[in-house]
């Protein structure tokens, strides 16, 4: 049996947009989560993976119990995530904020001992469990500290801990990296990966691209609200035609630019990422329509006169951003802009 | 056996919410002395603003209408009620409100616990406090004007609160289903708290009311504690449960109970579906 199955799982808000002083605001369907389907095999890591506002929250939400689909079903662990909510409840563990979700007057180690009463694990074992899981995520120095003394790490190491406190076969992580430093990122994906060789099942949503492909066994794409493409990642990767792929590192990085070089028929596509808004520094990934050593005059002289400051370029192997573009027409920073 | 177990963990969702509770009042230690200087303040105003008006037979009369001879008691055992009301109502409404913006409120429904159980537990908390701050503030010039024997009035009236603050917790679950909903606690809070407070009796007596609105406060449950309140501990009345204010009360609590009950969780279950259990 899967731990987890999922039909047609369905979502629609009714949100109200307001129009100025006077006028009627006017009531918005939008359709979060739009009949998705897909089975998560025991033990494996599955990852959710799709731009912010593309439905992956509302997804963890439903299977979590804390929001009722509208329609199709799903079960987690066998038990109907409705039907059978408290079922559900005690098999899994959730991870949903990165920073929030704390008493700030009280101590992390108080607020782990809360939520794990909540959780019907009675003082002693929960006192062995708490010392157990602040050991493993490296908290155990600060546990006795009030939350508000807490750093945005700190927050999300706790709240890692405390989707952990009832030794769950089911983990529900929603972006368990986002805010954290580079160490504290990495500590938390080796807990993951350690979790993962103990056996339990991991569902995490993430629109790090990196991170899904470094944890993921499979992984489902996920783009407004419909799952687009699902397998391992390098069953993802395949998807994408062996062409040249070129990965550049420049200042000037503008719209008219990419525009302008989408434009030329030696190019497929084009998709790029801004970092630093004032120097325009970014990342511009192309996907040749040919092979590289085809292609390699020409796209030099597409850069030279395209008005950018180039730091580097290089040619990659095919990433899930590759995927995304090749199954959207979008690159995956874009298409979160668009969201929101 | 199971039974047992069911018992023991119920019992442990009452300690969690009790010492987080407790915990987190008391690491804000101001209000202590707010809760227990307050009363005293509001008393002295009206006694101040009576005496203004009525001159040196302000105590005269004010026995005449109201048939107690201690202004200053009166209007204290009235301005413990209203902070009592005030603490419980405010405080469930907004702590929910707080839950919810701090994003702890939504993460209780991912427990197995049952939720009603939950939030009912906060009686007991907000209970021992304000029972505790009542203690504290009454004593001393009850002692005083009444000695030692005032203690089992007291001890009473003590009993009497806490069966009160059965319907006000209901009160503020409504409240807090309606703070929740619509986002803005003091306008819901302000609402109730004018009627209660009007109904009640906490600085007069209910007979100067236009008659409708006495039969309104009837149904307040706060006009009743306030008048048994009054009665035991200065009427020295010690038989008040054969008295109808108590049945009555008894009846509101349930029915507040329940009702306060029944709304919050119809909200719960229309906001699981409409996502509104995380919004902020």
């Amino acid at each position: 049996m899967d731990a987890i199955v999922v039909k047609n799982l369905t979502k629609i808000f009714v949100t109200k947009e307001r129009r100025g002083f006077l006028k009627k605001s006017v009531k918005k369907r939008i359709v979060a989560v739009d009949h998705i389907s897909f089975n998560v095999r025991r033990g494996e890591v599955f990852g959710l993976l799709g731009p912010n506002g593309a439905g992956k929250t509302t997804t963890i939400k439903m299977l979590s119990t804390l929001l009722i689909p509208d329609e199709g079903d799903a079960w987690v662990n066998g038990y109907h995530v409705v039907r059978e909510a408290n079922k559900v409840r005690e098999s899994i563990g959730v991870s949903l904020y990165s920073d929030r979700g704390f008493y700030w007057k009280l101590t992390g180690r108080e607020n782990l001992r809360y939520f794990a009463y909540l959780q019907h694990i009675f003082p002693r074992d929960a006192e062995k469990r708490i010392n157990y899981l602040l050991k493993l995520i490296g908290l155990e120095k600060d546990a006795d500290k009030l939350v508000e003394e807490y750093s945005t790490g700190m927050k999300s190491k706790l709240n890692f801990v405390r989707a952990l406190l009832n030794d769950p076969p089911i983990l529900f992580l929603d972006e368990p990296t986002i805010g954290l430093d580079p160490n504290s990122s990495r500590k938390v994906r080796e807990v993951i990966l350690e979790l993962s060789r103990e056996g339990k099942t991991i569902f995490l949503t993430t629109h790090n691209m990196e991170e899904a492909d470094f944890l993921c066994d499979r992984i489902a794409i996920i783009n407004r609200g419909k799952i687009i493409a699902i397998g391992s990642p390098g069953e993802l990767k395949n998807m994408v035609e062996r062409k040249g792929i070129i990965e550049i590192e420049a200042y000037n990085i503008t719209k008219e630019i990419v525009e302008k070089m989408r434009n030329n028929d030696i190019i497929g596509h084009v998709s790029y990422n801004i970092n630093d808004s004032i120097s325009l520094k970014g990342k511009i990934r192309i996907g040749l329509n040919g092979n590289m050593s085809e292609y390699l005059p020409e796209i030099l002289k597409i850069l030279v006169n395209s008005g950018l400051k180039i730091v580097y370029f290089k040619p990659v192997e095919p990433s899930l951003e590759d995927v995304f573009i090749t199954l959207t027409g979008k690159g995956f920073y874009e298409e979160e802009k668009s969201n929101k | 056996m199971r039974r047992k177990s069911q018992i023991n963990k119920s019992l442990l969702v009452i300690k969690a919410v009790y010492v987080k509770e407790m915990k987190i009042w008391l690491r804000y230690p101001s209000w202590i002395f707010t809760f227990i200087a307050l009363p005293y303040m509001i008393s002295g105003l009206f006694y101040g603003v009576g005496y203004s008006i009525a001159g040196p037979s302000a105590t005269k009369n004010f026995a005449s209408n109201t048939g107690i001879d201690d202004p200053f008691l009166y209007y204290l055992l009235g301005s413990l009620v209203f902070m009592m009301t005030t603490l419980i109502c405010e405080d469930i409404g907004s702590s929910i409100r707080m839950e919810q913006m701090r994003g702890t409120f939504e993460l209780h429904y991912l427990s197995p616990s049952n939720k009603a159980l939950i939030w009912s537990s906060y009686i007991l908390p907000h209970g021992t406090i304000s029972l505790l701050t009542m203690f504290i503030s009454a004593l001393p010039p009850l002692i005083y004007r009444f000695g030692f024997q005032s203690i089992i009035s007291l001890i009473i009236g003590l009993l009497i609160l806490f069966i009160g603050i059965i319907p006000i917790f209901g009160i503020g679950l409504i409240m807090a289903a309606l703070t929740v909903k619509y986002k803005e606690p003091w306008a819901v809070i302000n609402v109730v708290r004018t009627i209660i407070t009007v109904c009640s009796g906490f600085y007069y007596p209910l007979t100067i009311l236009p008659y409708w609105l006495q039969l309104v406060s009837q149904f307040v449950p706060t006009s009743h504690i306030t008048m048994l309140l009054r009665e035991v501990l200065l009427a020295n009345r010690r038989l008040i449960f054969s008295d109808y204010r108590f049945t009555l009360l008894l009846f509101l609590s349930l029915i507040y109970f329940v009702l306060g009950y029944g709304f919050f969780v119809r909200w719960e279950r229309n906001a699981r579906r409409s996502g509104e259990l995380s919004k902020y």
